[in-house]
């Protein structure tokens, strides 16, 4: 069962509709078990565990367990139940729970639903304390707990939490699941000033700089991004392996440095034209990047200085926007571990359309005051498209579609019009290989795609030198259904990880469906786009880097081949895989 | 690679701070704090001529008068200077040449400044302290308030820890001269129950938690349907009313604990009418408080149904509104309920707001106006020059609702589009009373202002719901009266600021600031009549709108008649609040 959906749609999986004609009169169910700590096995007493009956809306009833543990829901309903417990100093939990998946238990005759166990994990915390360089607490620092774990089958590093410190300088993280993690504090000391580097403008114009600032330079400090335990660096981070029931304390100690002035010149074509930066985002570690909030100042026509940087590499957005004229661009610029940028490589131009803002995009390895000139970078590429349905109908409405980048986990985001166009206008997209996923119309996903100015395979795109993309994106509503059983031995096996694996899978995340094995071993796929597919069942999934194809390849051959049609419905048994 | 950084500023720093008074090896910013006693030697030459002083003090805190370490002392004076304070909370600028008065600011995390406190202002000219350097200058003590800090711990009946339960800090403070009790901070309580809200300036507040979500839906026993945490003030009243306040003086630290039960929490369901698209369409469930609570949990756009999430018993305004995006027009429905069991039926009609035609009478008396080029008009009179665009609309109306509870909007007459230049209304008012403030433009003075009976310079406007509102009459003149004034003061004092009311129209009152109180003030475009005119030094924490605070402060008015067409003088002693 997937957690997350909520819906009178869902497919009430019936062995009723195999009861005899002459039914008896409406029977009553039970379902019943015992928590237990997921460590010790013990019984736990006063845990509070809720059903939902998946059908019907607010249905939700609530006991409390006994003394030995027990509880037990009577006078139910046939039906799809989900089952969820809590407690304090456990994790809230579905049951069997597995990311966003559990097991529903499934009532009705001749199902076993009573003597469920019903494992508790403790909860797990970080918590710690951050002092400044005169050993006191630093209040407001933001924290950021990483989590480095599978997620969606491949390895990878998430945001698990964020935190502010308070007066004292305690952060706390709660409630969370065992694994792997890093702290991070990004702040600023409190007593900092930013003083715009004068000195840095090569052609001062004195006259702009009669207001002077009253602040400081020798207060013009930040602090670095800084883990635990005190590295300024991920790969000199100390990892903070968490067990269920451990409480481990990360203090961490901030030291200023001189903060970063990056200047950024730009050259406007035209006095209409105008210039800005975006965003700014600092690279923590893989996939993690954090929005810095920084003091920008114009320091003189066509220059801006950015304060307040922390050392460290970061990615800038910069636009440009004029008005009805066309705007050419020039060289590539992708730099990190060096400050220096070269402004001699030859600028190919392209002409952008009228009206629309040109967007670059720019990656700098920061270590001290940098100065960069924004009209030598090239804009990123434009991209803009169309959005037809398969089977040539028009949309319902607007569609969203979301390039998802595959090496960074970075996400971009447009809106269709009625038509179907789209444009990602004012975004800097940078180079890379970027899945794409339709987010609406629900339930739909890309049939095929065509593009030009970039190479396509499969659902995904690589967007590289070119400035001008058009993608011609083909959707269908993913209507088919696969629902069947999860086999052991022969027999219905409950908690299995049952995975919907596409062909040429590396290229076809986004047509992957998952489910967990219900009580009775059934399991549901549903929103399945036409084609061709592998169902296999994966005892041991939940563990498994299931997106590495050469990890999912040993599993194909034992699983269920089957062939989707637009809304078809399938059913399959899948014997279950270690 | 961070430490070649490091070594780069201290290096950088060193080759300018004198040995003797280097910095403890502590840190860059102690190490940076020196740095500035470099720049003395960059007035070398000049104090060479004119002896130089130091500037020595202290920092304590105002409480406990203790020495305040690491706290940031700034001196302004030709740029910045600045020290932190030693671990004896003492600091010194030196070779500072004998100017007379400098600015001094100091701050450090957890501590306010008097001056914040005093005015609740955080600009920065009003944090500055002047000192006076030269020779013989005593040291010199500056106070850090430490801030308040209210913490506790939420737990069931049971002493189970309450997690994520929002706990609401509000206080009172004074806006355009009304008491408003505004949320100052909402924090969640952490898994052990806690919570702890730090930065507090000295002050009255009130604390509630919850509501929480339905927490639980008993599947058995004597108590069967959805429970919840409801809404409890401290000290466990259910209602703001019966609240009891939290003093918070510098430096205080209350600790509070709260034991709440589980109560049953109720659904209300029913049915909307009369919106013109499910998609502008607002409903909202308020509680005493105006926050908006309950979640709906289904609403059907055909048939106009809705039902809510189990919500906490007790009394809640539920609000209807929606907006035809065709037509521009604004709809409303309220209503009462009181929860204390499962409520269906309740029906919401949604009717149009009222649209309030403004008609303004000028009466004109003088035909000194002087046209000016880029369509001015300019009139000299009493001493006073006006210059306003010629085609301005003579007349501003603002509906504003007295029961803030429901809207903090404003409701302004406008242009009607449709109707010509001249034709003012106020649209999509809802139903409710308010306050009619009527600014004029240019030359005008208010002669009166009335909506059928109503008399809006003195009496409130309520709207009824669906009902039509009598237009409103505003006559204005151009007779206006002036006045002069000064201020007279034994005390010093950094600004004043004159209150002009009219006796029998408290609502029409005027405010003069001035920021040097020996200056005199002149104010025109007075109506004629009967005034009451009052000088004070501050604005701040005045709530000069409510009669029973400003009554106590009226005997050192003074009365005055203005006469059309003339210039009152008026002499005026300052009155320093709260003596």
């Amino acid at each position: 069962m997937v957690l997350q959906i909520v819906s009178s749609l869902l497919f009430v999986f019936s062995l009723l509709q195999q009861a005899p004609a002459l039914a008896p009169p409406p029977q009553s169910f039970r379902i019943s078990g015992t928590v237990v700590d997921a460590l010790g096995g013990q019984p736990l007493a006063r845990a509070q565990v809720s059903i939902d009956l998946q059908t019907e809306r607010d249905s939700t009833l609530t006991t409390t367990t006994s003394d030995d543990g027990r509880f037990a829901f009577g006078n139910l309903a046939a039906g799809t139940y989900a089952l969820s417990a809590r407690r304090k100093g456990y994790t809230d939990q579905a049951y069997k729970q597995h990311e966003s998946f559990s097991t529903a238990i499934i009532v009705g005759p001749d199902l076993h639903t009573g003597d469920l166990r019903f494992e508790l994990r403790p909860d797990a915390s970080v918590s710690g304390q951050v002092f400044d360089e005169m050993n006191e607490p630093v209040r407001n620092a933001q924290v950021m707990l990483l989590h480095q774990g599978l997620r969606l089958g491949r390895r990878a590093m998430w945001t698990q939490g964020q935190s502010m410190t308070d007066d004292q300088g305690h952060y706390h993280f709660g409630h969370l699941p065992p694994g792997t993690y890093f702290v991070s504090v990004t702040a600023q000391p409190w007593y900092a000033q930013s003083v715009p580097r004068q000195h840095a403008d090569p052609h001062p114009a004195p006259d702009l700089f009669v207001e002077t600032s009253s602040g400081d330079p020798a207060l013009d400090v930040t602090y670095p991004v800084t883990f635990f335990s005190n590295a300024t660096e991920i790969s000199a981070a100390s990892p903070i392996t968490l067990h269920p029931g451990d409480a481990e304390m990360a203090n961490i100690t901030l030291r200023p440095v001189p903060a970063i002035h990056l200047v950024i010149r730009y050259s406007p074509s035209s006095e209409s034209e105008q210039f800005w930066v975006n965003q700014i985002t600092l690279h923590v570690a893989d996939g993690v990047n954090q929005y810095l909030g920084v003091q920008t100042t114009q320091s003189g026509p066509g220059a801006f200085e950015i304060m307040g940087l922390p050392p460290g590499r970061m990615s800038l957005g910069l636009v440009s926007s004029k008005g009805n004229e066309s705007a050419s661009g020039a060289q590539t610029i992708q730099r990190s571990g060096d400050s220096e940028i070269d402004a001699s490589d030859a600028p190919p131009s392209a002409t952008v359309k009228a009206n629309e803002p040109i967007s670059r995009s720019q990656t700098l390895q920061l270590t001290g005051d940098t100065e960069i000139n924004a009209s030598d970078a090239p804009p990123s590429a434009t991209l803009s498209g169309v959005i037809t349905m398969d089977d040539g109908s028009p949309l319902s409405g607007p569609a969203f579609l979301r390039l998802h980048s595959v090496a960074t986990g970075a996400a971009f985001d447009a809106q269709s019009q009625a038509n179907g166009e789209f444009s990602f206008n004012g975004q800097a997209i940078p180079a890379g290989t970027y899945g794409v996923i339709i987010a609406r119309p629900p339930a739909s996903a890309v049939r095929s795609m065509s593009a030009t100015g970039a190479k396509v395979s499969g659902r995904t795109v690589e967007i590289g030198a070119s400035p001008d993309v058009r993608l011609s994106v083909v959707i269908s509503k993913g209507s088919g259904v696969v629902k069947g059983f999860a086999l052991k031995d022969g027999k219905p096996a409950d908690g299995v990880m049952i995975v919907l694996v596409p062909q040429s899978p590396e290229h076809n995340l986004v047509l992957f469906r998952r489910d967990q094995s219900d009580s009775d071993g059934s399991f549901n796929l549903r929103g399945i786009l036409p084609g061709k597919y592998t169902v296999v069942a994966l005892e041991n999934g939940w563990d498994l880097e299931w997106f590495t194809p050469s990890v999912l390849q040993k599993y194909l051959a034992g699983g269920e081949k089957v062939q989707v049609n637009a809304n078809g419905k399938l059913e399959v048994k899948v014997n279950v895989q270690q | 690679m961070l430490f070649g950084i490091f070594l780069g500023l201290l290096l950088a720093l060193s080759s300018c701070v004198p040995s003797a008074e280097a910095p403890q090896p502590a840190s860059a910013l102690e190490a940076a704090g020196a740095a500035p006693l470099s720049r003395v030697s960059g007035h070398a030459e000049q104090s060479l001529q004119t002896p130089t002083y130091a500037l020595r003090g202290t920092v304590v805190n105002s409480v406990t008068s203790e020495p305040v370490r690491n706290a940031l002392v700034q001196l302004f004076f030709a740029g910045q200077r600045f020290v932190l304070t030693g671990p004896d909370g003492t600091f010194q600028f030196d070779g500072l040449p004998a100017v007379g008065q400098v600015n001094v600011m100091v701050h450090k995390p957890g501590y306010f400044s008097p001056q914040d406190v005093r005015t609740s202002s955080h600009s920065f000219s009003q944090n500055m302290r002047a000192v006076t350097v030269g020779p013989d200058q005593p040291p010199i003590v500056l106070k850090l308030i430490p801030e308040g800090i209210i913490s506790g711990r939420i737990s069931s009946d049971g002493g189970e820890p309450i997690e994520s339960l929002r706990v609401h800090l509000l206080s009172d403070g004074i806006e355009d001269g009304r008491k408003v009790r505004q949320e100052l901070r909402a924090v969640h309580t952490n898994e052990a129950g806690e919570f702890r809200a730090f930065d507090l300036a000295p002050g009255q507040y009130f604390l509630f938690v919850g509501p929480s979500e339905a927490e639980s839906y008993p599947a058995n026993g004597p108590q069967q349907g959805a429970q919840g945490y409801p809404a409890v003030f401290y000290s466990g009243s259910s209602e703001l009313a019966s609240a009891s306040p939290i003093e918070i003086t510098p430096g205080t630290h209350v600790d509070i604990n709260l034991a709440l039960s589980l109560q049953p929490f109720y659904r209300v369901s029913g049915t909307v009418s009369g919106f013109p698209s499910a998609e502008g369409l607002n409903l909202q469930f308020l509680d005493p408080a105006g926050q908006p609570v309950g979640v709906i949990s289904d609403f059907d756009p055909d048939k106009g149904t809705f039902r809510t999430l189990p919500m906490p018993p007790g009394p809640y305004t539920i609000t209807a509104q929606a907006q035809d995006s065709k037509t521009q027009r604004t709809f409303f429905a309220s209503r009462s309920v009181n929860l204390n069991s499962d409520l269906s039926g309740v029906h919401l009609a949604l009717l149009p707001g009222a649209t309030i035609p403004v008609n303004v009478s000028v009466e004109v008396t003088h035909h000194d106006s002087v046209e000016l080029p880029g369509g001015l008009t300019r009139i000299s009179r009493q001493g006073t020059t006006i210059t306003v665009q010629a085609n301005q609309v003579p007349v501003r109306v603002a509906l504003v609702p007295k029961d803030p509870l429901l809207s903090q909007m404003q409701y302004g007459s406008e242009s009607t589009p449709n109707a010509g230049n001249d034709s003012l209304a106020i649209a999509n008012v809802p139903p409710g009373t308010y306050t009619a403030e009527i600014y004029p433009n240019g030359i005008y003075y208010i002669q009166s202002a009335r909506s059928g009976s109503t008399d809006l310079l003195r009496e409130d406007l309520t709207i009824a719901p669906g009902g039509s509102v009598q237009p409103i009459q505003v006559v204005v003149r151009d007779d206006f009266a002036s006045l002069d004034g000064k201020i007279s003061s034994n005390a010093q004092a950094d600004s004043a600021v004159v209150i002009v009311m009219p006796e029998d129209a408290p609502r029409q009152s005027r405010q003069v600031v001035m920021n040097n109180p020996k200056d005199s003030f002149h104010l025109s475009q007075l109506a004629p009549g009967a005034y009451k005119v009052l000088a004070v030094d501050r604005l701040d924490n005045f709530e000069y709108k409510n009669p029973d605070v400003l009554r106590k402060y009226l005997s050192k008015a003074r009365d005055i008649a203005l006469l059309p067409d003339q210039t009152a003088s008026v002499d005026l002693e300052l009155v320093r609040l709260g003596d």
